[in-house]
C-alpha cells in the first residue's frame, strides 16, 4: 500500500503540468522571498485564490513550492544586503552579511543554496519515513514546553552574544520589552497602546518583521553611507566562488546534518517551532565551535547551520499542519487554507486514502530542493555583483525596498506604524551596533517575547499558579529535561572548570 | 441601529429610478450627498477592495476570499483583498466604517463574532451603522472533548463538570465569541466550568484538547474534523440548533434536551460569514455587489468547496444581513454580562 502510493506519487509529481507548477512556484517563491518584508505567507496568500481552477494536488504542490522557494529566497537579501524577510532568515544575516562585506558574497550564496537544498532533501526523506512518530512528538509538547522552548532560545543569548554580557542582557531585555506593547492574549486590555491618540494602531503590537528590517537593513544602510565603494569593503579582494562554497558546505557534514534535524524537529513544534529553530541551530554551532569568537565576522559554519536548519523547518512544520490541521506559522496557516479549499482535509485520511497526494507533496519538495540547488548555484550567485556596486546607488534602492516591504506588511493605520518602526529601529540599530550592544540578543527578545509570555501565562493558569508544572518529572518529564538544558546552557561555562578540576584530581 | 433602519426604510420607500433623487431629497443636507451623486454613475467602474480584518489563513479569511473570488467573475471589475488584523477584527472594521461610502470598500466578518468584540471593547465607532451587503454562509461552534474520557453525551459532560472531574474549558482568546459562548453555556445551560483557558487560534484549542492539556474545548465544527478523524477528539454536541454539516449526526444541545430551540445561544454560536459596507453607501451599489455574491454562492466551484470543507454556503441579501447585525447587537448584552467579561479580562 505504502509503496504503491509512493510509486503513484512519483508519477504524479513528475507528470506534466505538475512539474511546471513546481518550477513556477519555486521561481515565484524565490522572487518574493528575496524582497525584504515579503515572506512566504504573503506569497502564498496571493496565490491561494488563483489555485481554484487547479486540481487539488497541483494546487498544494504549487503552494508548497512557493513556501520552499520563499524560505530560500529570504536568504538572498539577508546575505547581500542584511535584510531578512522572515525571522527564520535573521540568523542567516549573522554570518552571511559579514561574508558579503569580506568580498565573499558569491561563496555565501553558494553555501546557502547548497546547505538549504541538501538539508531540505534529507529532512524530507526522514519525514517520509518518520511521519507517524513525529505526530506523537508534536502532541507531547504543551504550553509549559512551548514556554521553555522560548526560554531556551532566550538563554542562547549567553552563548551567541559575545563581549559584554551586561550589554547582551540589556539588549535582550529591550527586545522583550518591545513585545509587551499591544494586547496580551490573556486580557483584552491593550498595553502602551496610547489609544486616545492612536486608536487601534498599537493594539496588535509592533510587527517583528518590521523590527528585523529596520534593525538589519536600514541600520546597515546608515552605516554604509559613511563608507566609500560597495558593500564588499574596498580593502578586501573579491574572493571565494561557487566551488569553494560547495566544498565548504560538504566539508562540514556534522553541522549540516545536525542543523537540518534541529530545524526539522523544532520546526515540527507548532507555535514556537519555526521561529526558534534557526536560532537554536545557530547557537548550537557557536557552542560546538572551538573558536566561538570567529562568529559574527563571517563564519561559514554559522551560515551553514542557519541555512540548513531553515529549510529543515519547512518539512517539520508540515507535520502538525497535515496531521491535525494545526498550523505552526502564518505560512502553514495559508497552506492549511489551501488544503481545505481543495477538499484535502488534514488528518488521518492524508496518511491513508490520500497518501499518494501527501507523498507527491513531499516529492515535490524534493524536486524543489534540486531546483533550488541548480538555480541557486547557476543564477542567484550572480547576484553577488550587487555587493560591488557603489553604495551611492545601493543605499537609496535598499531603503526604498525596505520601506515598501514595511508598507505591505499590514493594512490600515498599521501601515504607518510599520514604516515608522522600520525607520526608528534603523536608528536604534545603528547606535546599538556602534556601541556594541548585541543585535542578536535584541532579535531573540523581540521574536520570542510574545511566545514566552503567552505560554507562561497559560501554563500558570493550567497549574493554578504552581511553578511545579515546569519541573514535575511524572506529569511533564519533557519540561524537566528542557529546564535542565536551560540551566546547563546558562551555568555550563561556569561549571565546566570545576567539573574539569574534579576530573583532573581523580 | 437607527441608520440600519433608515437604510431599510429607504430601500422599501424608493423605487428604481426615482430612488436616488428621492433619497437625496429626504435626507436634505445629510452627509450622504456625495455618495448619492456618485450613485448616478455606472457602478462599479473601479476595483473593489474587501478588507478582511483577520490574518491570512484563518476561517474568516478562507470563507471571505473563496466566495468573493467567485463573485469577481460576475462583476466587470476585480475584487482585491486586504488583510488588516487587530483587536478581534475591530481594527479593519473601523477603517471600513470610516471609509468613503461609495461601494468600493467592504469589510468581511462573521457575526456574531466581531460585533461581540465591539460590545466588549466599546471602541469609538458605531458598528451597527454598517450596511449589510450579503450573508453567504454559516458554521456552528461545537463542544468537543479528548476521546480518552469516553464522554457519552452533553448530559454526561454536564454531570462530570458538576462532579468536579473537569473544571477547565479551552477556547479562543478572552473576550472573543468563544468566551461569550462558553459563558452562556455556563450561565444559561448549566455547564459548570470554573476556569477558561484561552488560546490564540482555533487550531491551538484543538491541539490542547488532543494532547489533553485541557480535556474539553469549544471551536468550529470544521476545525475539529481532523482531530475527530484521527480519533483523538470526540464531538459532544453542536451548540446552536441547526446542526453541523461537518458532523451531520451530531445532536445539538437543544436536541439533547439542554436548551430550547430559538434560545439566544442559537444566535451566539452560529457564525455567519457576511460582507458589510460603510454607512451611507448607496443602495444601488450594494444591490449590484449583493447580486454578484448571490451568483457566486451558486457557482459550482464554490458549492464544491462548501461540500469539501463542510461549510454551508447560503445567500441572503442586504436586508437580512442588516437585520442579523441588529439582532446580534441586541441579543448579546441580554444574555451575557459584558461588564463581567471586561472585568475578568482585565484582571
Amino acid at each position: 500500500m505504502t509503496l504503491e502510493a509512493f510509486a503513484e506519487a512519483i508519477t504524479l509529481a513528475f507528470g506534466w503540468p505538475t512539474v511546471g507548477w513546481i518550477i513556477g512556484g519555486i521561481l515565484l517563491g524565490i522572487f518574493i522571498g528575496a524582497l525584504p518584508g515579503l515572506g512566504p505567507s504573503l506569497g502564498m496568500a496571493i496565490m491561494l485564490p488563483l489555485t481554484v481552477p487547479l486540481d487539488g494536488g497541483d494546487a498544494i504542490i504549487l503552494l508548497v513550492s512557493v513556501y520552499s522557494g520563499a524560505m530560500y529566497g529570504g536568504a538572498i537579501a539577508a546575505i547581500l544586503i542584511n535584510a531578512p524577510g522572515t525571522s527564520a532568515a535573521a540568523a542567516t544575516t549573522f554570518e552571511g552579511y559579514p561574508m558579503s562585506r569580506n568580498g565573499e558574497a558569491m561563496k555565501a550564496l553558494a553555501i546557502s543554496a547548497t546547505s538549504s537544498s541538501i538539508a531540505g532533501f534529507f529532512t524530507v526523506i526522514t519525514l517520509i519515513l518518520l511521519s507517524p512518530v513525529l505526530v506523537e512528538m508534536v502532541l507531547a509538547f504543551q504550553s509549559p514546553e512551548y514556554f521553555l522552548i522560548a526560554l531556551l532560545g532566550l538563554a542562547m543569548i549567553t552563548v551567541i552574544a559575545r563581549g559584554s554580557m551586561v550589554k547582551g542582557i540589556t539588549a535582550g531585555m529591550f527586545g522583550l520589552m518591545i513585545t509587551s506593547i499591544g494586547t496580551s492574549t490573556t486580557t483584552v486590555t491593550p498595553r502602551y497602546a496610547f489609544e486616545d491618540y492612536l486608536g487601534f494602531m498599537l493594539h496588535d503590537g509592533i510587527d517583528f518583521v518590521a523590527v528585523l528590517i529596520g534593525l538589519f537593513a536600514i541600520a546597515e544602510m546608515f552605516k554604509l553611507t559613511g563608507e566609500k565603494g560597495g558593500i564588499s569593503r574596498s580593502d578586501t579582494k573579491i574572493s571565494g566562488g561557487i566551488v569553494p562554497g560547495i566544498r565548504s558546505t560538504l566539508s562540514h557534514p556534522v553541522t549540516l546534518v545536525k542543523s537540518g534535524y534541529i530545524g526539522m524537529l523544532i520546526g515540527a513544534i507548532p507555535g514556537a517551532g519555526s521561529t526558534v529553530s534557526t536560532f537554536v541551530a545557530y547557537g548550537e554551532a557557536v557552542r560546538a565551535s572551538n573558536d566561538p569568537d570567529s562568529f559574527k565576522k563571517g563564519n561559514e559554519v554559522g551560515l551553514i547551520a542557519a541555512e540548513s536548519s531553515n529549510n529543515g523547518t519547512i518539512g517539520g512544520s508540515l507535520i502538525p499542519t497535515l496531521s491535525f490541521g494545526i498550523p505552526g506559522s502564518a505560512a502553514t496557516a495559508v497552506l492549511l487554507g489551501g488544503l481545505v479549499m481543495h477538499g484535502l482535509n488534514p488528518g488521518p485520511t492524508l496518511f491513508s486514502d490520500e497518501l499518494a497526494t501527501t507523498y507527491s507533496l513531499f516529492i515535490a519538495l524534493l524536486i524543489g530542493n534540486v531546483l533550488i540547488l541548480v538555480l541557486g548555484l547557476a543564477f542567484v550567485t550572480r547576484a553577488s555583483i550587487i555587493t560591488k556596486v557603489d553604495t551611492d546607488y545601493i543605499v537609496p534602492i535598499i531603503i526604498v525596498l525596505a520601506l515598501v516591504g514595511a508598507y505591505s506588511l499590514r493594512g490600515g493605520d498599521q501601515i504607518w506604524l510599520d514604516v515608522g518602526t522600520v525607520v526608528a529601529l534603523g536608528v536604534i540599530g545603528y547606535y546599538m551596533k556602534k556601541y556594541d550592544y548585541s543585535i542578536i540578543a535584541f532579535v531573540l527578545g523581540v521574536v520570542l517575547g510574545g511566545i514566552a509570555e503567552q505560554n507562561l501565562d497559560r501554563s500558570l493558569q493550567l497549574s493554578d499558579g504552581s511553578w511545579l508544572i515546569f519541573v514535575n518529572p511524572l506529569e511533564q518529564p519533557l519540561s524537566l529535561i528542557l529546564v535542565v538544558l536551560i540551566v546547563l546552557l546558562i551555568f555550563g561555562p561556569f561549571l565546566k572548570p570545576y567539573a574539569k578540576g574534579l576530573l583532573d584530581r581523580r | 441601529m437607527e441608520k440600519v433602519n433608515r437604510r431599510r426604510f429607504l430601500k422599501h420607500a424608493t423605487v428604481a429610478t426615482a430612488g436616488v433623487s428621492l433619497a437625496a431629497g429626504c435626507l436634505g443636507d445629510d452627509d450622504d450627498n456625495g455618495a448619492d451623486a456618485e450613485a448616478d454613475d455606472e457602478f462599479p467602474t473601479d476595483n473593489i477592495t474587501i478588507v478582511i480584518p483577520f490574518g491570512e489563513g484563518g476561517g474568516t479569511d478562507d470563507f471571505a476570499r473563496t466566495v468573493a473570488a467567485a463573485a469577481d467573475d460576475h462583476l466587470d471589475v476585480s475584487i482585491q483583498f486586504e488583510n488588516e488584523p487587530g483587536a478581534g477584527g475591530l481594527n479593519g472594521t473601523q477603517d471600513v466604517a470610516q471609509a468613503d461610502p461609495d461601494g468600493y470598500t467592504l469589510v468581511a466578518f462573521n457575526p456574531p463574532s466581531t460585533p461581540t468584540a465591539w460590545l466588549v471593547q466599546q471602541p469609538a465607532f458605531e458598528i451597527g451603522e454598517l450596511e449589510g451587503v450579503a450573508t453567504v454562509g454559516r458554521f456552528p461552534y461545537i463542544i468537543y472533548a479528548n476521546t480518552d474520557y469516553e464522554i457519552e453525551d452533553f448530559g454526561d459532560l454536564v454531570d462530570r463538570y458538576d462532579d468536579g472531574e473537569f473544571d477547565q474549558i479551552a477556547g479562543q482568546g478572552v473576550g472573543t465569541m468563544v468566551d461569550v459562548v462558553a459563558r452562556a453555556l455556563r450561565d444559561d445551560v448549566g455547564l459548570s466550568w470554573g476556569d477558561y483557558i484561552a488560546y490564540d487560534g482555533g487550531g491551538e484549542v484543538t491541539e490542547a484538547v488532543m494532547s489533553d492539556e485541557v480535556s474539553v474545548g469549544i471551536g468550529t465544527d470544521s476545525g475539529a474534523l481532523a482531530g475527530a478523524e484521527e480519533g483523538r477528539l470526540e464531538p459532544i454536541a453542536c451548540i446552536p440548533d441547526g446542526g453541523s454539516a461537518v458532523f451531520p449526526d451530531l445532536e445539538s444541545i437543544a436536541e439533547q434536551g439542554y436548551a430550547e430551540e430559538g434560545d439566544p445561544i442559537d444566535t451566539l454560536a452560529m457564525l455567519q460569514p457576511s460582507y458589510w459596507a460603510p454607512s451611507g453607501t448607496p443602495n444601488e451599489h450594494i444591490d449590484v455587489i449583493a447580486e454578484a455574491f448571490e451568483q457566486a454562492t451558486e457557482d459550482e466551484g464554490v458549492q464544491e468547496w462548501a461540500d469539501d470543507t463542510g461549510n454551508v454556503v447560503e445567500y441572503s441579501g442586504p436586508d437580512e444581513a442588516s437585520q442579523l447585525l441588529a439582532d446580534v447587537l441586541e441579543t448579546v448584552p441580554e444574555v451575557v454580562d459584558l461588564e463581567a467579561v471586561r472585568e475578568e479580562a482585565e484582571s
